[in-house]
């Protein structure tokens, strides 16, 4: 597994030194190392605007919009039409996909799983790739055996996407961690580490985070690595900086480090909610307090416990 | 008042643009929010952020404009907005749009049915704008007792899209079942509730505020 490169200024094992909000304090005056986060804040904004252009669903209409039902509407029938010619990739979909979803097609989700098998072969073909992932996105899949096979194949090709280069690469790749986010033991969230490198575009790194959140949702942690604790703590000590809040993108990573971390290691949430609190940011306030609501909401409640006092640090 | 005419003067980044249908001047069938602070001409095209679908939010989207509602929103409003906006870019693709999709409620987060976690999120294009507000802590709307007949909604979408959504409503998940009144959030409510002014948040609608003014 891929080690952090060591972050300058930081040892990266936060845990010896005191608490993350402690260390936070402790190093307000210290300007953070702002060039290469603020290049990866422009290459995640540079990234997702080449993925919607080269993406541009053909079922967008042309000039003025319409209403959402209208679209469907449109988007429907000529779905339909679609079914009469297999190979029209006009709608960049493929044909039936949909309705054998709708149908609950209890064949569908092992066909779909075994064409993640062969990663070279699924690879080929990003635009297949995209939608079978979409699909099993969407695709409630109960048995144990498909959601094992599922997870183990999605993460094997997360690890090929991420140092893909093609444009299409990057949303299949956050498709399929997405997915792999709602499928693993919560304890097995450290394999995300992969997607923390300082080589990650700044987006892959959030949507890693949110798969922490994510694996997490609903419980406490029992097993944790302490890598990943020590990789997000280091994540969370670069990015709840003033000087570093000074975009959407970065409040946004920011506060997704920030909840992660709390999952993590909760017993530091109130530590983290107070600092949230001091920088000020309305933003980045708001975001943390919604993860937070969410996941009390969702826990029973001995795991909602350290969140719930967290938010109340947080709002008080 | 908040609800602007357009052509009066500038509407503020992150107002409320609303698109009427062709054959009826006062029901509105689409909204979403304004990219830019711009000068807007009614029946114009302008660059927004919505869910057509498929939600369009890392890139603007284009609607006509026929009125726009601004709130006057505060520097720090604005910022809960972009911060929120920011978070949800990577939670939602321009994939399948039905997937990305939903009537009612107008906003809510798809679910892992083993593990109950969340994957994406779900908007009409109501529901977009109103769980955006509602994050920064303007809930334009209460939807505890909405509720929308059939021809209102008829009125609203035309025939064809609501037959359509009623029969893709289980397949999809969309919240439409059964013959109805359902409790879909329309165009319309957001800009009764936006007339009203913050003082009168959240706005409860009743049957008569189908149609705007």
């Amino acid at each position: 597994m891929t080690q952090p490169a060591p972050d300058s200024g930081h040892n990266g094992n936060g845990a010896s030194n005191g608490t993350l909000a402690t260390k936070l304090r402790a190093q307000q005056s210290v300007p953070p190392i702002l060039a290469p986060i603020e290049k990866a804040g422009l290459e995640a904004v540079r990234t997702m605007r080449s993925i919607v252009e080269s993406r541009q669903p053909p079922w967008r209409p042309e000039g003025s919009g319409t209403a959402g039902l209208i679209v469907v509407e449109r988007w429907n029938r000529e779905a339909s039409d679609d079914d009469d010619n297999d190979n029209d990739e006009s709608l960049g979909i493929e044909s039936g996909l949909e309705a054998r979803i709708g149908d609950g097609d209890a064949t569908l989700p092992a066909e779909l799983i075994a064409r993640l098998a062969s990663p070279d072969r699924a690879l080929a073909d990003l635009t297949s790739l995209g939608e079978t992932l979409w699909a099993l996105e969407v695709l409630h899949i109960e048995e144990p055996a498909l959601r094992k096979a599922l997870a183990d194949a999605l993460l094997t090709l997360a690890l090929r996407l991420r140092d893909d280069r093609r444009a299409a690469a990057t949303p299949a790749l956050w498709s399929a961690l997405r997915r792999y986010a709602t499928l693993i033991d919560s304890n097995a969230s450290a394999v995300l580490m992969e997607f923390l490198r300082e080589d990650d575009d700044a987006s892959t790194r959030q949507l890693a985070l949110q798969c922490i959140q994510t694996s997490l949702f609903r419980e406490l942690p029992s097993r944790v690595s302490t890598d990943l604790v020590d990789r997000v703590r280091q994540l969370c000590e670069r990015y709840l900086h003033p000087d570093v809040l000074v975009a959407p993108a970065m409040r946004s990573l920011a506060a997704n480090a920030a909840v992660a971390f709390s999952v993590l290691a909760p017993e530091e949430a109130q530590g983290i909610a107070e600092w949230v609190r001091s920088l000020r940011r309305p933003g980045l306030r708001a975001l943390v307090a919604s993860k937070w609501t969410e996941m009390v909401a969702s826990r029973d409640e001995a795991a909602a416990l350290p969140l719930r006092g967290a938010l109340a640090v947080l709002q008080s | 008042m908040t609800v602007i005419r357009l052509g009066q003067h500038a509407a503020q980044r992150r107002s409320v643009v609303g698109e009427r249908p062709a054959t009826d001047a006062t029901k509105i069938r689409h909204v979403g929010l304004l990219a830019e602070a711009s000068e807007l001409s009614p029946g114009k095209s302008c660059a927004v952020l919505h869910c057509e679908p498929p939600l369009e939010v890392a890139r603007p989207g284009k609607m006509d404009a026929h009125l726009v509602g601004d709130l006057d929103l505060s520097k720090d409003e604005i910022e809960v907005i972009e911060d929120w906006l920011a978070d949800i870019t990577q939670q939602t693709l321009p994939t399948n749009p039905l997937l990305h999709y939903v009537l009612v409620p107008p906003a809510r987060r798809a679910f892992d049915k083993v593990t109950q976690r969340p994957k994406h999120w779900r908007f009409s294009c109501v529901g977009f704008v109103w769980k955006t507000y509602e994050h920064a802590g303007l809930k334009l709307v209460s939807l505890e007792k909405i509720s929308v007949d059939r021809p209102t909604l008829v009125s609203t979408w035309g025939e064809d899209a609501v037959v359509l959504a009623e029969k893709t409503s289980a397949r999809y998940e969309l919240g439409l079942d059964g013959p109805g009144p359902w409790a879909v959030l329309l165009p319309a409510h957001l800009f009764h509730a936006l007339e009203r002014g913050r003082a009168a948040l959240p706005f409860a609608p009743t049957e008569e505020h189908s149609s705007f003014p």
